[in-house]
């Protein structure tokens, strides 16, 4: 029988296991960015393969590929269904390029820019300033205007978490009765995409920056959806296209502090009736102290951005100084939910 | 694809209780682990468990000691509520968890110098990449020259890295005594002794034994200035201290030889040159007992597995040496006139191997 004592020592054991499980994330997470990187899961669709068979189409070294994959199988990534032979899991699939849901490019956005901020994390604790300024050498967004090879990486990571959303956004709100949806910093259009085809009566306007939007067209040609959606460039710190019944700001205003934020959404109520709709689909911050993991999404914002996640109280104080009033807060399958407020 | 059924039976009923997490989330957060690691060390380096070990502290207070930004602060107090390494009370003050008080320095198992020392680990497992591809370790890719060299040549690092390990000691030294019966024994020898944590528990729950602390001499300076410390210094006059290289040789005399967390560091050719200079020094009745993370032949997913592959990776990255199977010790000892006895599992991740001469 365990003696007090004992029951003490093995509590205390396992809470310092617990802690020491945390303090190696970024050893499981940089193992998927590397599985991510050299493209591992499109090398298993069509089956299990060896390791040898792997490192050789990779062009890895086999024995430390070998000690990279038997860690991802013991986190469920990988099964090793033969000594030294590996095949997908459920979440493993998901690191695969064209699979829906893909987190490739996620992983390999956390793996290479997202860790790199996160390295100077104590900097952003101690000047309240965003680390992308002190290792980029500028703020992210414009870095990556000036490196499009960057930039495609992350439009491709934020495209894949957008598919998530957007199925979530879609089962959760009622858009039937409505003529126009704007969506402002819509980027590659895979919400409106999502929107308008369980709509095929609604047309849209898709708003987001020059470089973001080109080549668009095309896509929404190719899915038959460019008859109803219009796609403007432009700059939402500047105006925002009018006319749309309602007018939806997906995860962008937590990429921005509150002064900016506060000028997006006036632009937003400048091209907006009396009475229309916004959707904010964001993360809420509970006020209770339950673990959430949108309080760690706040982090990445803070270290990556300058912006941050906000609480209901946050988002109903913003809306306001901008002539919005927010009516309701629905949740969603994902961690964001729908902020719907109407313009006053 | 898995089958389903399989999946299913490498389940425990613990987890097959629990509400199942779509893929997509699963793999979202161990890929946000990095993030987490990173709000510790930040943790650790502000010393805010020191701040709350003796109660709940409110944000104002605590950015004030910490002269850290007040806001900045308090979002990452609330990541580390979200990880279940605070609670935030009705009254807006944060307090320490269970798991959250492994960070205080000093406590049993202190993971404090342990987060203290991440940063550089950080650094290196950025270029994991660079191994996968090349097979180099990515740290000499970094610093141009081995861990170890590296260490000799800063003190600072090197004290901090033995601050961290002395954490995990304390761990494993509670479960060797408990595990093992070193009564037999007069003179315990600690090859690679580092800061001696795990001797002087040894020599604590022995009040006969007396010990011999091997390690490099720097090592075995920072571990005598610990030593003459109150109130360890009646137990530090069994243990004498002795400074020398384990590849070059080991001091003779002893009826009991460790070897804790030493050989993962190494590669096999350098794991047989350890252990034949033990080998050497020991006498036929001499016994050595190996601390080590003794790996299954085959892995499958379960909680208890990744920590020990993962502490593999931190090999590959760091060191070039790696974590092993029983039949890869067996045949290493056997190369340097050893007999693996039995194995002999503790609670935590760490097996202790017990091996005689041939």
């Amino acid at each position: 029988m365990a003696t007090p004592e004992v029951r003490k020592d093995t509590e205390q054991l396992s809470s310092a296991m617990m802690l020491r499980e945390l303090l190696c994330g970024f050893w499981v997470s940089q193992s998927i960015y590397v599985a991510a990187k050299i493209g591992v899961a499109d090398l298993l669709a069509g089956g299990p393969q060896s390791c040898e068979h792997l490192a050789e189409r990779a062009g890895v070294e086999v024995g430390a590929l070998y000690r990279v994959m038997r860690t991802l199988a013991s986190y469920g990534l990988f099964e090793e269904s033969e000594p030294q032979r590996f095949g997908l899991t459920p979440l493993g699939s998901l690191l695969q390029t064209s699979v829906p849901m893909s987190l490739r490019s996620l992983a390999i956005w956390n793996g290479e820019m997202s860790y790199q901020a996160w390295g100077d994390v104590l900097h952003a604790v101690e000047t309240g300033q965003p680390t992308t300024r002190r290792v980029l050498g500028m703020n992210l967004f414009d870095y990556l205007w000036q490196k499009p090879e960057v930039g495609q990486i992350f439009n491709d990571a934020m495209s894949g978490l957008a598919t998530q959303v957007s199925q979530a956004v879609v089962a959760a709100y009622d858009f039937s009765g409505l003529g126009s949806v704007v969506d402002i910093g819509g980027g590659q259009g895979t919400l409106l995409e999502a929107i308008l085809r369980v709509y095929p009566e609604l047309h849209a306007i898709l708003f987001d920056a020059p470089a973001v939007v080109e080549g668009v067209n095309r896509r929404l040609e190719a899915m038959r959806l460019a008859e109803r959606c219009e796609v403007v460039g432009g700059d939402f710190f500047e105006r925002v296209p009018e006319g749309g019944d309602i007018y939806l700001l997906s995860s962008v205003l937590h990429d921005w502090d509150d002064e900016h934020g506060l000028l997006i959404l006036r632009n937003c109520r400048r091209a907006m009736r009396h009475n229309g709709k916004l959707l904010l689909i964001e993360c809420v911050i509970p006020h209770s102290s339950e673990p959430c993991f949108s309080k760690l999404l706040d982090l990445q914002m803070l270290v990556m951005t300058g912006g941050r996640e906000r609480t209901e109280k946050q988002f109903r104080t913003l809306l306001s100084a901008a002539g919005f009033e927010l009516r309701s807060i629905i949740s969603t399958a994902v961690p964001e939910h729908i902020i719907e407020a109407v313009a006053v | 694809m898995s089958s389903p059924t399989r999946s299913d039976a490498s389940l425990d009923s613990k987890q097959a209780q629990l509400p199942a997490v779509p893929p997509q989330i699963a793999l979202a957060r161990l890929m946000t682990g990095y993030a987490v690691a990173q709000l510790i060390y930040v943790a650790a380096k502000l010393g805010l468990a020191e701040l709350l070990k003796d109660g709940p502290q409110s944000i104002d207070e605590l950015a004030r000691r910490t002269e850290t930004d007040q806001n900045s602060l308090y979002r990452v107090m609330r990541g580390l509520v979200a990880v279940g390494v605070l609670t935030e009370n009705e009254a807006a003050e944060f307090e320490l968890t269970a798991v959250g008080q492994c960070l205080c320095a000093g406590v049993p198992g202190s993971m404090s110098a342990m987060a203290l020392c991440s940063d550089e680990s950080y650094f290196v497992w950025g270029h994991l990449l660079h191994t996968v591809k090349t097979g180099e370790t990515a740290f000499n890719h970094l610093y141009d020259m081995d861990r170890y060299q590296y260490l000799r040549q800063h003190p600072e690092a090197a004290a901090k890295f033995h601050a961290a390990m002395s954490g995990l000691s304390a761990q494993v030294a509670q479960a060797v005594v408990m595990l093992y019966d070193l009564s037999p024994f007069d003179l315990v020898i600690d090859v690679g002794g580092g800061s001696g944590t795990l001797l002087l528990t040894l020599l604590r729950a022995h009040p006969a034994l007396r010990g011999v602390l091997f390690d490099l001499p720097a090592v075995v300076e920072a571990a005598r200035e610990q030593l003459t410390r109150e109130p360890i210094a009646a137990l530090a006059r069994r243990c004498e201290l002795v400074a020398g290289d384990f590849l070059a040789s080991v001091p003779t005399g002893g009826d009991a030889y460790l070897l804790s967390h030493v050989l993962h560091n190494w590669d096999d050719e350098n794991c047989r040159r350890i252990l034949r200079n033990c080998r050497a020094a020991m006498g036929p009745q001499s016994k050595l007992l190996l601390i080590e993370i003794v790996l299954p032949a085959r892995l499958s997913q379960s909680p208890m597995t990744y920590p020990l592959v993962m502490t593999d990776l931190q090999m590959l990255v760091m060191t070039g040496g790696r974590e092993r199977t029983e039949p890869e010790f067996r045949a290493l000892l056997q190369d340097a006139g050893l007999e693996l006895l039995r194995v002999i599992q503790t609670r935590g991740l760490d097996s202790l191997i017990e091996c005689v001469p041939v």
